[in-house]
């Protein structure tokens, strides 16, 4: 045990090394009539990446979680890497070394290789981002303004969520840009899959998983009017339970659960102010099958579902200077998520995960990149428990 | 690197056009995908009514370079720049840059436009390299961008709305016109 966690130390040492090495041996600022103020090329390689340090203050004993201590996190540290062979053929990867580096939370982000054709058709495989809602694929913490990503982005969207998948990509102009993801991508494990956060521990991460056949994901945004824009995203799949048989490892006890996930989202922005709403739905069939597989006291739904609603606005034209980038962005959210909207005859719900979230925030940005974060969070669960969490967060990309 | 465009070996008068080059169209070769726009072709639309394009190389002195970066806020990588004049009957009717700006994670080549007066004319894509929001190229973008000046703000979520899912590309198309006006308040002849 102790040498595993020497050797996944020394790992991890290694390639954090090996990074600041590459970056500091071949930095150098990429011609041009401007300076690029984000990244730094490496020959036909482009490094970029961000990171969100995170402090969480909850308040009472209600707090579905059941903590009572303060947390400091540094949730994120991501290092990204995107590569040209030709102007065709490129590579685009991230590592993200999440909760300090945490070994079990050392994540493969994404690594997919692109081919694009033209604009209207490119081909895509590899470690991909699933195009699921409007966030799991653009999650950078300065392109949303709370300390913490939603709620429905955790418990319905299980972001940040990647398969190994191959598949299509593009953007049709006419009459209005029309952009589509549709991917063959890896199934989940049902093993993982729970009552509070539906399919979200049933991601395998690609960390040598078990599964069985190949799920569909697709994802069309429309932008009929200039800061309007239209989502929706589905997925089908079935998940499976691996275990030992007959003395043989790694069979399917469990297959064919069926998984979909169905999501609709909108947003617009006019001037300062942006409103935005989304919807999600997630259906698992053979409910009874995976709970009592995950041997969990509370039921695996059949149903869950969840939506939010959020208002902001950038008050930067009004306390700075026309020629400043300082910003100073209020927001206030809306949520409200049931990961036991419907549960299989004979079992009984648990309310505590029938949760509705009120957050209440700001987000200063110093520098358009970097964001200083602070907002309450309220949840009310089904149950009639009421709790506050406190958040602080640094978000930056670079 | 100095790549030149078939298209542009052809066009009368362009022996300055030949020795000048881009920086931001370097790495973009006749066929690549990314490329939305030649040289020439940004021109009819930014120099709208130009019978002939002439280019200058122009050096920033230490003030002017540092006016440029504190008017437009973004940092010059040089200190000097490519002026292209667009001429009519001899006389000049437009200024344009070519410019590189950072996106998401890629830099975009923009050809901008100005009028002799400082207004802007429009702001278009000659290379895109991001894998996703090349709908800035379209013209219900860049419409917001006409006749500005360098008094606007030109920023998102105050006189600029960004195309959903691609705020960096559209952020990114602000900066080369802020970059663009600032830059011929200091180098216009």
């Amino acid at each position: 045990m102790a040498m595993g966690r020497r050797r996944s130390m020394s790992v991890k040492t290694g390639m954090i090394l090996a990074m600041a090495g590459l970056m500091l041996a071949g930095y150098r600022m990429p011609a041009g009539a401007s300076g690029d103020e984000r990244g730094f090329e490496l020959g036909n390689a482009r490094i970029f990446g961000y990171g969100d340090l995170h402090y969480n203050s909850p308040r009472g004993t209600d707090f579905p979680d059941r903590r009572q201590a303060d947390l400091a996190d540094a949730h994120r540290f991501v290092i990204g890497v995107s590569y040209n062979w030709t102007e065709r053929l490129s590579l685009h990867a991230e590592v993200d070394f999440e909760h300090a580096a945490n070994a079990a939370d050392l994540e493969f982000e994404l690594g997919h290789i692109d081919y694009r054709h033209s604009d209207a058709l490119g081909f895509r495989a590899g470690v991909v981002l699933m195009p699921v809602g409007s966030l799991n694929e653009v999650h950078e913490p300065t392109t949303y303004y709370s300390v913490e990503r939603p709620q429905i982005d955790n418990f319905i969207i299980p972001s940040t969520w990647q398969e190994l998948g191959a598949g299509f990509f593009g953007t049709i102009s006419a009459p209005f840009p029309i952009r589509y993801r549709t991917y063959a991508v890896s199934n989940l494990s049902a093993a993982g899959f729970s009552a509070d956060q539906g399919i979200r521990g049933g991601r395998g991460k690609l960390k040598s998983q078990n599964t069985s056949g190949a799920a569909w994901v697709g994802r069309v945004e429309i932008e009929p009017l200039l800061g309007l824009t239209l989502g929706t995203s589905a997925y089908y799949g079935t998940a499976s339970v691996f275990g030992t048989a007959n003395g043989v490892t790694n069979v399917a006890r469990l297959s064919s659960v069926g998984v979909n996930l169905w999501t609709g989202e909108v947003k617009y922005i006019k001037g300062p102010y942006e409103l935005q709403g989304r919807y999600a739905v997630l259906n698992i069939g053979d409910a009874v099958a995976v709970s009592a597989n995950n041997t969990g006291n509370d039921p695996v739904a059949e149903r869950s579902t969840g939506w939010l609603g959020e208002a902001a606005v950038h008050t930067g034209q009004w306390l700075f200077a026309d020629d400043s980038d300082l910003d100073l962005v209020l927001f206030g959210r809306y949520q409200e998520i049931d990961t036991q909207e419907r549960v299989s005859a004979g079992t009984t719900k648990n309310l505590a995960f029938d949760r509705n979230i009120t957050t209440w925030g700001l987000a200063f940005f110093p520098h358009r990149d970097v964001a200083l974060k602070a907002d309450v969070e309220h949840w009310e669960l089904s149950t009639g428990q009421s709790d506050e969490r406190y958040n602080l967060g640094l978000a930056f990309i670079y | 690197m100095i790549i030149l465009i078939p298209s542009l070996r052809r066009a009368a008068g362009c022996s300055l056009l030949l020795l000048s080059a881009i920086a931001g169209a370097s790495g973009a070769r006749e066929g690549d995908p990314r490329v939305l726009m030649s040289r020439e072709e940004a021109f009819k639309v930014i120099l709208p009514g130009a019978d002939r394009v002439v280019s200058s190389t122009r050096r920033l002195t230490t003030e002017a370079r540092a006016r440029v970066e504190k008017k437009s806020g973004r940092r010059m990588a040089a200190d000097t720049v490519t002026l292209w004049a667009g001429l009519k009957y001899g006389d000049t009717i437009g200024y344009a840059f070519i410019l590189d700006e950072i996106g998401l994670h890629h830099s975009i080549t923009f050809g901008v436009g100005v009028k002799p007066d400082g207004r802007l004319v429009d702001c278009v894509v000659m290379v895109f390299r991001e894998s996703k929001g090349s709908e800035i190229k379209d013209i219900r973008f860049r419409r917001q961008f006409h006749g500005k000046t360098l008094s606007d703000p030109i920023r998102l979520h105050r006189d600029i709305v960004h195309v959903t899912g691609a705020t960096y590309s559209s952020r990114a198309a602000a900066d080369a016109v802020r970059k663009a006006l600032s830059l011929l308040a200091e180098v216009k002849p």
